[in-house]
């Protein structure tokens, strides 16, 4: 797409969104009569964690919906195209040739739910011990009990950061910092809990084999203009008087899990909307989320890369296919090892789905931790296997 | 008048019985010489078997299933084994269907597509014969006309391959996957279901199992096996079911590791290592692999698609639906082909750079059927860029008779010894270190 | 030297062709206009925005964007020389001469311009690898062979509109409704123009011969002006039917030979004069460009949004389109079919070009039609040589023979 058209488009989405941003408050999706920050375990463990968890519900229900109807328009409407229509609908029991499990998904798997469970629950379990540190992740720091501080609230709340004494300030960037050149957008990949659902509602649309949306250039330059709006309302909301987090989509999953009831506006309709297009793309929003970008626009001085071997490529374009970001360079690449980019959220499906051997890896600060093999990918079809 | 038909049918009786003395000798006669090429590893009976029994006994290939013919290697065959038959690859190298066909096509088509055309006007291979449907895919002129002239005979459907390989060409390829689908549908008359589909990845995701670790053993320097072996196995790849296939070269790979641990190697002094691509080879005109390896070479690569290229990359799976599978199968049909078909083929600079570097090729032989004009097109610039590297490549044009036999045997002999030249330092390099 | 030798068998072809044809001619001096055109063409140092290699693709997309295309579609000798390098020792001549040309120092500068490379042959494809790698810009438009697949009309028309995207981008003009409606019937007058003319002059070789009437279909592709060609051919025309009308036909009348195949092209006009010689009267050349002529748009083709409009131009092409770029040539065949029952040929010469393998297979098939009606055919096959005009001549006169005795024994029949 010419640049001309995604400033465009960046504009339109900008002044959408941001409207919507600024009004958020206008439009509330769930209202609690009284809003009830404080939490414990022990309401956890009551009937009251229930009503709190009223929002969560209604999401998930709605969402279900939303899902079940797209496929039934879709099944309609392929009914019409002769040669689709022909294959709709038929038994699916049996099981694609899978992978065996390799190592490096599983401890992402662990790590994403370990990690997620101790940001939502970790203060009230074990205490808050850590919580002046910022990480830059999408966990929602309303949730006063959370394990570590979340930075995404300071960055969309720049007039309040700098009222802050200096020392909070420091302390601030330096870990936010910190994150970014150690583990840079592995967060996305492995920490995030919106990654996480984002995660499971992309399993459960591979158990059903339910059809998604595929890699399409198209589709990946319409959204980087809307990344670069979100950005911009992410920076810029607080300056104009809004509040960002009536609007982030993460406000319903963190607080109201750890037992907070609070209101949701424009978030409640934005968490359907991320539950729905998760299902049928995967991590549709971790392509429009401003704090990934963020992150990402540091990726070259990060310490996770991704090296390929140019020689060993044959072009099959699977890490194309099987990228969530829809990183075409992995695959068009020719000369360069290190292809590493800006949106890469180093979940590894791409080093998971090449077919030769050693062509990609995942590095960290240089070492190896996950290179392709073609006897991974084989290792569904093994003789004596059927 | 009925004196006259029955001169005419045996005109034909007698035509025919020639043809097919001729045809059973000659393949009889190469596959005597691939036999008797030293170093056979144990476990290559099947695979002659089967050469022998559809060329010499001129049989069918005796599936319960319905056969279906395809040209090219585009075509994926796990649809055609969800689809409950069995797919045969009908790409022809014999010299006398050539001859017969010579006067059917036009004087310039290239000797593959006369093959078939003699094979088809004479009616007597059953492989041919037995084929309800045959499936072409659009990759040259060439093809593109006797899929025409195909369809006046038998039932035949062609695949429209894109010249470039955008997103938007790999969306009308998948649609067309589903066309080809449909059609194997309606002539099988078994549905193609998830499940059937899924099976067929796993039946040839075997094969090709097998083939990476044959390719993985192949590897080894000095040498396991030889060039032609591996092509008569890849040849033979065609005519066998894939299950059938993969059993016999598993036995094939085993007794290639017995012989690693064992260090018993196809021969102690080091060989030229020749690299063969362009035009397939198809047998039975394997006369250029025999003659490399009679004149002292080691064919240690082969870039064709009839060799190691048909079945080598797999499909990968990123999407469990059927759609995916479906995907899966477009984006491995397309995207890593180094076919010249493509308008930009640079892929398969790399491919052959690929191939140079993991076998540790010193020669590259470039092999050019009469009248292809796409691959001829490629060798100009296959020929710098490999000369960049330091690596000398010829052009071998060669057609579907034995009469260029000496010519070629002349030139490629020519070319070892300049191999052989180029060897010479390091071969006293290591002399003085024993001494 | 050697560039120098090259020029001048590039100027001896255009001129020994333009002495033969204004020598020919007795009543028209209007027909100057066209030999300027071509003349204009071949000396031209213009600086193209939008080059087509071939006559694959329809045109009116180009016009609409504003851009006059400059077409490369082979025909001198010269040009395959200057291209002999880069290509294999079989490829087709047209292919040869078009690269050729592309290559060419000095006249034409090629440095800024658009290709659209319509993938009729293989040469075809595999040329558009070589300009893209000396960095030119290009815009491929692949056809799909088989016109009964269920999406080969869409394809089609996805390639067609990426197509006039291209162009619009390169020239920087937007396309618009009205400007794609103008451009469609500036090419249906000009083609009606032309289908009026050939009409009118077909039967009458004495007043515009044979090369004449081939050479005015010719320079529709080498014009940078259509409007102003379109009312040169309509002035021309007048005239021919007046000159028709003043001048009746006499003397004998030749046997009426139509060429089919590959495409002749000025200034490769051996085959027209040596038929010419041999005493037959070449009514028409039957290859793909000759039927595109009947393309002509209804007002109801042209409505709807713009994109509905370019859809429609490409899918009306698609049917109809007669290049041998597809599996069936079927448009030809049905073609050939009624020109047969018109009764309007006693014989066809089946032009091959050496190395255009697709015509070669074509010819079995109208080989048996022709064998079924009685007609005889002659395979020529030749390429952009001069050497063999001898050889063909001789086998031409024998063909010639054959078909005047063929006319006594039908007239000895009706008697």
């Amino acid at each position: 797409m010419k640049i001309k058209k995604k400033i465009i488009i960046a504009a339109l989405s900008c002044a959408v969104l941001g409207t919507i941003a600024y009004f958020a408050y206008v439009f509330p999706f769930y209202e609690f009569e009284q809003n009830d920050y404080d939490t414990s375990l022990d309401k956890i463990l009551s009937l009251d964690y229930l009503k709190t968890l009223a929002p969560l519900f209604i999401i998930i229900g709605l969402s279900a919906i939303g899902i079940v109807t797209t496929v039934c328009l879709r099944k309609q409407m392929l009914k019409k195209d002769k040669t689709y229509s022909r294959f709709a609908g038929r038994e699916k029991s049996g099981n694609a040739p899978k992978q065996k499990p390799v190592p490096f998904m599983v401890i992402r798997w662990i790590m994403m739910i370990g990690f997620g469970f101790m940001m939502i629950w970790g203060g009230l379990i074990f205490g808050l011990k850590m919580s002046s540190v910022s990480i830059p992740i999408l966990s929602c720091p309303w949730n006063t009990e959370q394990m570590t501080e979340s930075s995404c609230y300071y960055l969309s709340h720049l007039n309040e950061l700098f009222e802050l004494p200096i020392k909070s300030i420091l302390l601030f960037f330096g870990s936010t910092l910190l994150f970014i050149v150690l583990l840079g957008r592995t967060i996305c990949g492995f920490l995030c809990p919106m990654g996480l659902i984002q995660d499971i509602m992309d399993k459960i649309r591979q158990k059903t084999k339910t059809e998604g949306i595929s890699a399409n250039e198209k589709l990946y330059s319409t959204l980087t203009p809307i990344k670069w709006a979100m950005l911009l309302i992410f920076i810029g909301l607080c300056f104009v008087g809004g509040n960002f987090c009536n609007f982030c989509p993460a406000v319903a999953v963190s607080p109201i899990l750890a037992g907070m009831s609070t209101s949701l506006y424009v978030s409640g309709f934005l968490m359907i909307f991320v539950l729905i297009g998760g299902f049928f793309k995967r991590r549709l929003f971790c392509n429009i989320c401003p704090l990934g970008y963020l992150i990402g626009l540091f990726h070259k001085i990060s310490l996770f890369r991704i090296q390929k071997d140019c020689t060993a490529c044959t072009e099959c374009g699977a890490c194309y296919e099987a990228c969530p970001m829809g990183i075409k360079q992995i695959y068009t690449e020719r000369n360069k090892t290190n292809v590493t980019d800006s949106n890469c959220i180093m979940c590894g499906e791409c080093v998971k789905c090449c077919p030769e051997d050693k062509a990609l890896s995942l590095t960290c600060a240089g070492i190896n931790l996950y290179t392709s093999s073609r006897k991974d990918i084989m290792s569904g079809y093994t003789p004596k296997k059927k | 008048m009925r004196i006259m038909i029955t001169r005419e049918q045996e005109r034909k009786a007698r035509q025919d019985k020639r043809f097919i003395s001729k045809e059973t000798q000659t393949a009889a006669k190469y596959l005597r010489s691939i036999d008797e090429l030293s170093g056979a590893p144990d476990g290559m009976k099947p695979f002659l078997d089967t050469l022998n029994r559809i060329y010499v006994e001129m049989q069918g290939l005796n599936a319960t299933q319905k056969t279906i013919g395809t040209y090219c290697v585009i075509a994926p065959q796990e649809l055609i084994y969800a689809a409950g038959a069995v797919p045969v690859k009908l790409c022809s190298g014999n010299y006398t269907a050539f001859f017969v066909g010579d006067d059917i096509a036009p004087r310039d088509a290239c000797p593959l597509v006369k093959a078939v055309a003699g094979f088809k006007n004479t009616g007597l291979m059953p492989v041919y014969e037995d084929c309800s449907l045959m499936i072409v895919p659009v990759t040259c002129d060439c093809k593109k006309k006797i899929a025409g002239m195909l369809s006046e005979q038998c039932e035949v459907m062609t695949m429209h391959i894109p010249t470039s390989k955008g997103d938007d060409e790999i969306d009308e390829f998948v649609s067309q996957l589903y066309d080809m689908a449909a059609r194997l549908e309606d002539i099988t008359g078994n549905q193609v279901t998830y499940d059937s589909l899924a099976e067929a990845f796993r039946i040839t995701g075997r094969a090709q199992y097998e083939l990476s670790e044959f390719i993985r053993l192949k590897k080894g320097n000095p040498y396991l096996i030889r060039g032609t072996h591996a092509m008569t196995i890849m040849n033979a790849a065609a005519y066998m079911p894939a299950e059938q296939w993969a059993d016999a070269l598993h036995s094939v790979n085993d007794s290639l590791k017995n012989k690693e641990k064992s260090g018993r190697l196809v021969t102690n002094k080091k060989l030229p290592r020749i690299l063969l691509t362009g035009s397939p080879i198809v047998f039975p005109n394997m006369k250029i692999p025999l003659l490399i390896e009679e004149m002292g070479g080691i064919v240690a690569g082969d870039e064709t698609c009839m060799g190691e290229r048909g079945l080598y990359d797999p499909p990968v799976i990123t999407d469990d639906s059927f759609d995916g599978m479906m995907r899966a199968l477009a984006n491995r049909s397309l995207r890593p082909c180094p076919c010249p078909t493509f308008a930009d083929n640079s892929q398969r600079i790399y491919r052959l750079k690929q191939l140079i570097k993991d076998n540790d090729i010193q020669g590259v032989i470039y092999h050019v059927l009469r009248g292809c004009l796409v691959y001829d097109f490629e060798y100009k610039r296959i020929e710098e860029e490999l000369g960049q590297l330091g690596i000398p490549v010829i052009r071998l044009e060669s057609d579907y008779n034995e009469e260029d036999v000496e010519q070629l045997r002349i030139r490629i002999e020519a070319f070892i010894e300049l191999i052989k030249l180029k060897q010479e330092p390091e071969k006293r390099k290591t002399g003085r270190r024993y001494l | 030297m050697a560039n120098n030798d090259k020029t001048s068998v590039y100027e001896w072809e255009y001129m020994d062709s333009f002495d033969r044809i204004w020598s020919q001619q007795k009543h028209l001096p209007e027909i100057k206009y066209f030999l300027d055109t071509e003349y204009s063409w071949a000396k031209n140092q213009c600086r193209p925005k939008v080059v087509i290699l071939g006559t694959g693709i329809p045109e009116e997309l180009a016009y609409a964007c504003g851009a006059a295309p400059y077409w490369l579609i082979g025909g001198s000798l010269a040009s395959t020389v200057w291209s002999d390098e880069h290509v294999p020792r079989d490829t087709d001549p047209v292919s040869r001469s078009i690269l050729g040309y592309i290559n060419r120092q000095g006249t034409v500068d090629f440095s800024d311009s658009l290709f659209i490379i319509p993938m009729t042959s293989d040469s075809m494809r595999k040329i558009a690898y070589q300009l893209k790698t000396e960095g030119r810009t290009i815009c491929l438009v692949d056809i799909p062979p088989q016109r009964s697949d269920s999406k080969s009309s869409e394809k089609w028309q996805r390639q067609i509109l990426d197509m006039t995207k291209a162009i619009s981008e390169h020239t920087g003009s937007r396309i618009t409704r009205s400007s794609m409606i103008s451009a469609a019937q500036r090419i249906s007058k000009a083609r009606y123009a032309l289908n009026a003319f050939l009409n009118i002059s077909r039967d009458r070789p004495d007043i515009v011969p044979n090369a004449t009437r081939l050479l005015i279909q010719d320079s529709y592709y080498r014009t940078f002006n259509i409007n102003e060609w379109t009312y040169r051919l309509q002035m021309l025309t007048a005239k021919t039917a007046e000159l028709t009308r003043r001048y009746a036909y006499v003397g004998q009348s030749r046997p009426k030979v139509m060429v089919m195949g590959s495409p002749i092209i000025f200034p490769n006009y051996k085959i027209p004069f040596l038929i010419d010689d041999v005493g037959l009267n070449l009514t028409d050349t039957v290859d793909s460009t000759f039927l595109k002529q009947y393309l002509i748009y209804e007002k109801s083709d042209l409505h709807g949004s713009y994109s509905r409009i370019i859809k429609n131009i490409a899918s009306a092409w698609y049917s109809r389109d007669a290049s041998s770029a597809f599996v069936r040539n079927d448009s030809m065949y049905h073609y050939i079919k009624w020109r047969i029952n018109k009764k309007d040929v006693e014989g066809v010469v089946y032009h091959v070009l050496k190395g255009q393998i697709e015509q070669d297979f074509e010819f079995e098939r109208f080989e048996m039609l022709f064998a079924e009606y009685g007609i005889p055919m002659f395979r020529l096959e030749t390429d952009y040589q001069y050497q063999d005009i001898e050889q063909l001549r001789i086998r031409l006169e024998a063909f010639s023979e054959m078909l005047t005795q063929n006319r006594y024994k039908e007239v000895k029949q009706a008697k």
